[in-house]
């Protein structure tokens, strides 16, 4: 860059006071769409992370009848004890059968009915949660009905106290204990035995689900092979974190593609915001940049100044964004609803790879809509300019 | 600095120049034709609007002719590029404006050292320029002023420091003092006449104060865009 140029950026960037309502509009507006677009970009990322914390790479899900996620799967009540007939062989540490049963539960604030995650689990399902650890209280024990639950639900939904019953399908039950899980789809769920799960709802012998303990990752594949051979229909058997980074993949892609229409429509209208701004630039500075001009500097130097100037305004609106939406989002913790339909938390995160994008389409607006004004400052008739301004 | 014995330093030849007014052309000149030497102090004078702005901008390359030829030492201003033209400027010219035209942001010392950006010369021998142009116009202790702080009478000063800096071989002024009052005025002049006198310098310069035109060595009067023959009184 040359001399002049750099001399020509100072100046405009000195002479900022000046217009400094316009400058603070753009400035404004930009920050408006970094600030929104990293909302809903640490949401769709928080949610893939707290979908990846869930997920263990030495446990497997395994679905049957052609489903990809619980709800819908179904498992024949012969699977479980062929697979475990064989549990050495396959390397099969530890099986849980499960079924999730959407409930409905009373928010303690607003008295709103919401679904959440009943989960009947074998005794042996507890233990293949290893972010899991029980905070109060005991296990349920099996046959009963008693009910473990998250602390977050507890927390957020009437009755679900140590020591309260409350009345779900047909029975009363008993919250027996606590859990935390912090950061993963557990801590929004409630376990209870599977016997009684499947009794109080009358399904028989349902099972959905099957949570498989393995010795390592790559015994995935003597599952695969043995469960193929079994009768029935089509099973998927996946690795837990493949298994929810799959269903957050979805909805992370929903909030996206929802996201970058939105940002790039507010980005359209702050760019033509920022060329407003910069138009307004060049002609309070018409006067200095013909003088410049005839004193012997570049077009390329007016062009740059002018180019420099809009750059350097999205960047503050930019950082402005970013900031306020890292102090606003990061952390921030939502509910929204599940893979089985139903209500689970996770904490927004305002990551590099969510502020980067937000940034780089600030900068963009600044570079677009100064580069116009950039244009007209560099072709600036200098006599006409220095006639009307004299 | 190139003086030229046999052809004129600056030479206008069949020059043409309207603007257009809406729908209307308003014609400023028709074929004027008019030289002027190295080392001449010529004042323009004339009606307002008669053309003696455009004269000097068409002069300094930031305006151009409709038709006709300017030349200027060796170059072809008419048919020179807007790049070629932008690179003269910063050689040959060095240009004083009636309202100073500084940039308020920077001191006045920033301000003469403007033009010199361009050179190839160190921050040491930019700042040995600039003080040597403060000093020449009687401003060597004003060179952390900024504009606001200064009279009209210093603020043209700068602008004829500004001027100077890059020794240019001729100086336009468009009206240098006509926004300054009697003293300051005659300040300016005689600075504009040591200029010529001991540093070689060619002088154009647009006044409508006929005691300005009288430090010249030859005055120009426009008239309707046509010079008209100079009366031999007004200029002594
Ligand atoms: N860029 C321009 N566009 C349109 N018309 C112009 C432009 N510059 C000058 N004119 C017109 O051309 C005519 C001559 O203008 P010019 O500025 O050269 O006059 P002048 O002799 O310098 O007048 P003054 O003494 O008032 O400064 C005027 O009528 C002016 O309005
Ligand atoms: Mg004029």
């Amino acid at each position: 860059m040359t001399r002049q140029t750099r001399a020509v950026i100072m100046s405009n960037l000195m002479s900022l006071p000046h217009r400094i309502w316009s400058s603070a509009s753009m400035i404004a507006a930009i920050a408006l769409v970094v600030f929104v677009l990293t909302g809903f970009l640490a949401m769709a990322r928080g949610l893939e992370q707290s979908l990846a914390a869930t997920g263990a790479t030495d446990v497997a899900v395994v679905l049957g009848g052609g489903a990809r996620q619980e709800l819908g799967s179904e498992i024949a009540p012969g699977v479980p004890e062929a697979l475990l007939a064989q549990a050495d062989k396959l390397e099969i540490t530890a099986l849980s059968r499960e079924m999730v049963m959407p409930v409905d539960a009373i928010r303690q604030d607003t008295g709103a009915t919401q679904a959440i995650s009943l989960r009947g689990m074998d005794i042996t399902g507890p233990g293949l949660r290893r972010s899991a650890t029980l905070t109060d209280g005991r296990m349920f024990k099996p046959d009963h009905y008693e009910l473990v639950v998250g602390k977050a639900i507890a927390a957020t939904y009437k009755g679900f106290k140590l020591g309260d019953t409350i009345e779900i399908g047909r029975s009363r039950w008993t919250v027996v204990g606590h859990f935390e899980a912090p950061g993963t789809v557990f801590a929004s769920e409630i376990w209870a035995p599977l016997a009684a799960v499947q009794t109080d709802f009358g399904q028989g012998q349902l099972i959905q689900s099957l949570r498989i303990g393995l010795r390592a990752d790559v015994s995935l594949r003597l599952l695969q092979p043995a469960l193929s051979e079994m009768d029935g229909t089509q099973f998927l058997a996946q690795l837990e974190r493949e298994f929810y980074s799959i269903q957050s993949g979805h909805t992370a892609r929903l909030i996206r593609a929802f996201a970058w229409p939105l940002a790039l429509m507010l980005a359209i209208g702050a760019g033509a915001g920022a060329l407003n701004t910069m138009l307004g630039s060049v002609t309070s500075r018409q006067i200095e940049i013909a003088t410049l001009r005839a004193l012997g500097f570049s077009r390329s130097a007016a062009f740059w100044g002018t180019w420099c100037e809009a750059i350097f305004l999205a960047s503050i609106g930019a950082l402005l964004g970013a900031g306020l939406g890292w102090l606003v989002f990061n952390g921030f913790s939502v509910a929204t609803m599940g893979a089985n339909q139903n209500q689970f938390a996770f904490a927004l995160t305002v990551s590099p790879d969510v502020i980067g994008p937000a940034v780089i389409l600030a900068l963009l607006i600044g570079l677009v809509g100064g580069f116009i004004p950039a244009l007209i400052a560099a072709r600036m008739p200098i006599a006409a300019a220095l006639h009307r301004g004299g | 600095m190139k003086h030229f014995s046999i052809a004129p330093l600056i030479s206008l030849t069949d020059v043409c120049k309207s603007y257009r007014a809406g729908r209307s052309e308003i014609a400023i000149f028709q074929d004027l034709t008019l030289s002027i030497d190295a080392g001449e102090f010529v004042a323009i004078m004339g009606p307002s609007g008669s053309g003696k702005s455009t004269l000097l901008n068409m002069l300094s390359g930031i305006d151009r002719p409709d038709s006709g030829r300017i030349r200027a030492g060796e170059t072809d201003l008419s048919l020179a590029t807007e790049r070629e033209l932008t690179r003269w400027r910063a050689e040959h010219l060095g240009l004083v404006f009636q309202f100073y035209n500084l940039l308020p942001n920077l001191t006045a010392a920033q301000n003469i050292e403007l033009p010199l950006l361009k050179r190839p010369l160190g921050r040491s021998a930019r700042a040995e320029r600039v003080r040597v142009a403060l000093e020449l116009v009687g401003l060597a202790d004003r060179g952390t002023h900024r504009p606001a702080m200064m009279s009209g009478g210093q603020l043209q000063r700068v602008g004829i420091a500004r001027a100077i800096v890059t020794d240019p071989s001729v100086l336009i002024c468009d009206e240098p003092t006509g926004d300054l009052d009697r003293r300051s005025a005659t300040e300016i002049l005689e600075l504009l006449r040591f200029m010529q006198v001991s540093q070689g310098k060619t002088i154009i310069m647009v006044t409508h104060d006929p005691a300005a035109a009288a430090y010249a060595s030859r005055v120009l009067h426009l008239d309707k865009g046509e010079l008209v023959p100079a009366r031999q009184e007004m200029a002594e």
